[in-house]
């Protein structure tokens, strides 16, 4: 009968049922699904965009206006563990004072947002009351925030930290209360109807089907993070990949700010990346 | 042991000042072992009626009693099977099977050994480790049997299972749950709008109308057991279609001026 036909048909015969793989495993097979010509594809971008700035270079013939690819890549590899500016610290130290910052504003700004927006999605009267307050907050660029949180802070490390939380958490907000409106009410439904508790339903049901929305808020806000983080070290820091190019800029080091931003790059490509494979990890076949 | 009593229950919605009353004094007794089947138009509150003796919405008057006990929420004594199979996509369909085993704290590897068997009964062998997205839609509603099964439900209700299968596949499943009936007498309350798969499937057909909501007639399907889907083009069965078919269509349409009544079709 056609409906017996599954798209992926049973690799063993009916009636025999493997083991379940282990869970090693599964995360191996998971790695082996890549889609190769995707990241063949997405390669062939990345090369063409190369040659292409490295045509416009020579063209050019300014190393000011327009370093070389190899130029930079020069630069950003002598001064991984050469201190730039000379009093300062290397890219690698600054690469890393960024980063920390992201990770700890980014994980209380998510954690809060998380529970904010799980509140209002669970409880109206908060919802009614803080959803107004969101709507108002969040079209504000996190960097109008700046010069208050100097005010109010300094130049420690505290506003930045604050700033990129203040940044990420109308971002989870919106997407938890998202994610758990989508979920339908007939999964909790159907779990309390095999004798799940509320509580039970809500956690491993309600809140579960919501998660992998919810890491796909995680990546936006993450993208805000950075935004955050490389405004604010332009404006009051003395060090962070964004000082670094401030003051690479100042000096007229151009291989350096391109240094800067491919570092950013690649930083927040390899968190995404996290994420990403988090998300798959919570949501099994997509 | 199980015996659905429902006794002048009502149900009334407020829209503002609007109020809808959705069902007034319904009663119906379903008897321990037996498949009824509540039919109407959309609007009818047949799935009101269904999601009340479920526990998820509440009575404004009269009572829901199984085995005698008032319903006052959800419970794993009345298993629930949607519209759509609502299988947690997480989940293998193994482990959406042991869910409720889980969910309950009786989780054991007996409970395992269970669930497999039930997925071999639904015909799901072999396919115990599969994530539901690589299922065909006969199938998710397959598991999604196996899971309420587990759970051993004294009563099975159904929200119109089929309704969003091809012809074909609903055709397979009507069969499937009239093999899985006969091998135990379950009792079930299923909700349909669909007069050929009520007759097929049930012992007695509460017909419903609406405005406001009630059980207009019930009649009985006295069809030989164990049935099949050839039945379905024998002139006793096509008697009895016709039966229930007039009487549903003696309800008001949805919609329809007050007085006004079908009476072409037949």
């Amino acid at each position: 009968m056609g409906e017996e036909q599954a798209q992926t048909p049973a690799a063993t015969p009916p009636g025999i049922a493997l083991d379940e793989p282990r869970f090693g495993t599964r995360l191996l097979r998971r790695f082996a699904a890549v889609d190769w010509s995707r990241i063949g594809m997405g390669t062939l971008g990345i090369v063409a965009l190369v040659i292409a700035w490295w045509l416009v270079a020579l063209i050019i013939g300014d190393s000011v206006f327009l370093p070389t690819p190899a130029a930079t890549v020069g630069t950003l590899v002598h001064y991984l563990t050469h201190p730039y500016p000379s009093q300062g610290d290397t890219l690698i130290g600054n690469t890393l004072i960024s980063l920390a910052r992201i990770v700890v504003g980014f994980t209380w700004g998510a954690l809060a947002g998380i529970a904010l927006g799980a509140l209002m999605a669970g409880v109206r009267p908060i919802r009614l009351i803080v959803d107004p307050l969101i709507e108002l907050g969040r079209p504000l660029p996190p960097l109008a925030f700046i010069p208050l949180l100097i005010v109010w802070f300094g130049i420690g490390e505290a506003p930045k930290i604050i700033l990129i939380g203040v940044g990420v958490i109308p971002v989870m907000v919106v997407s938890v209360v998202a994610a758990l409106d989508a979920v339908p009410e007939e999964y909790v439904e159907a779990a309390l109807s095999l004798g799940a508790t509320r509580r039970y339903a809500l956690l491993h049901v309600r809140i579960r089907a919501a998660l992998p929305a919810m890491i796909t808020g995680l990546r936006l806000a993450m993208g805000m993070s950075w935004t955050s983080i490389v405004a604010v070290e332009m404006i009051a820091a003395t060090a962070g990949l964004g000082y670094v190019i401030l003051e690479a800029s100042n000096y007229l080091v151009t291989p350096m700010i391109f240094s800067g931003i491919l570092l950013i790059a690649v930083v927040a490509l390899v968190l995404d990346g996290l994420l990403r494979l988090l998300r798959r990890l919570v949501a099994p076949m997509g | 042991m199980a015996d659905v009593e429902l006794k002048r229950v009502s149900k009334r919605y407020v829209h503002g000042r609007r109020t809808t009353e959705t069902l007034r004094d319904v009663s119906l007794h379903v008897r321990d072992g037996e498949f009824v089947s509540l039919l109407g138009r959309s609007g009818c509150g047949k799935t009101t009626l269904l999601r009340i003796v479920g526990g998820f919405v509440n009575a404004d008057g009269g009572e829901v009693l199984v085995d005698g006990a008032p319903v006052s929420q959800p419970g794993s004594d009345r298993g629930m099977l949607f519209q759509h199979p609502m299988l947690f996509p997480w989940l293998t369909v193994l482990d959406n099977t042991l869910f409720g085993p889980r969910a309950t704290g009786r989780n054991s590897p007996a409970a395992r050994a269970r669930a497999m068997e039930l997925l071999q009964i639904v015909g799901l062998g072999g396919f115990e480790f599969h994530y539901p997205k690589q299922l065909s839609g006969g199938m998710m509603h397959r598991a999604a049997f196996a899971r309420a099964m587990m759970a051993e439900p004294k009563i099975l209700l159904m929200d119109e299972p089929f309704g969003a299968l091809d012809a074909l596949t609903r055709a397979g499943m009507q069969q499937f749950l009239l093999d899985l009936w006969n091998r135990r007498r379950f009792t079930v309350v299923l909700v349909t709008h669909d007069v050929e798969e009520a007759v097929l499937l049930s012992d007695r057909v509460a017909v419903m109308a609406a405005g406001p909501g009630q059980i207009v007639e019930t009649i009985p399907i006295e069809l030989p057991r164990p049935r099949t889907y050839e039945m379905s083009e024998t002139p006793e069965f096509v008697q009895l279609k016709r039966r229930v078919r007039q009487s549903v269509e003696q309800t008001p349409a949805r919609g329809a001026m007050v007085g006004m009544q079908l009476t072409a079709g037949g």
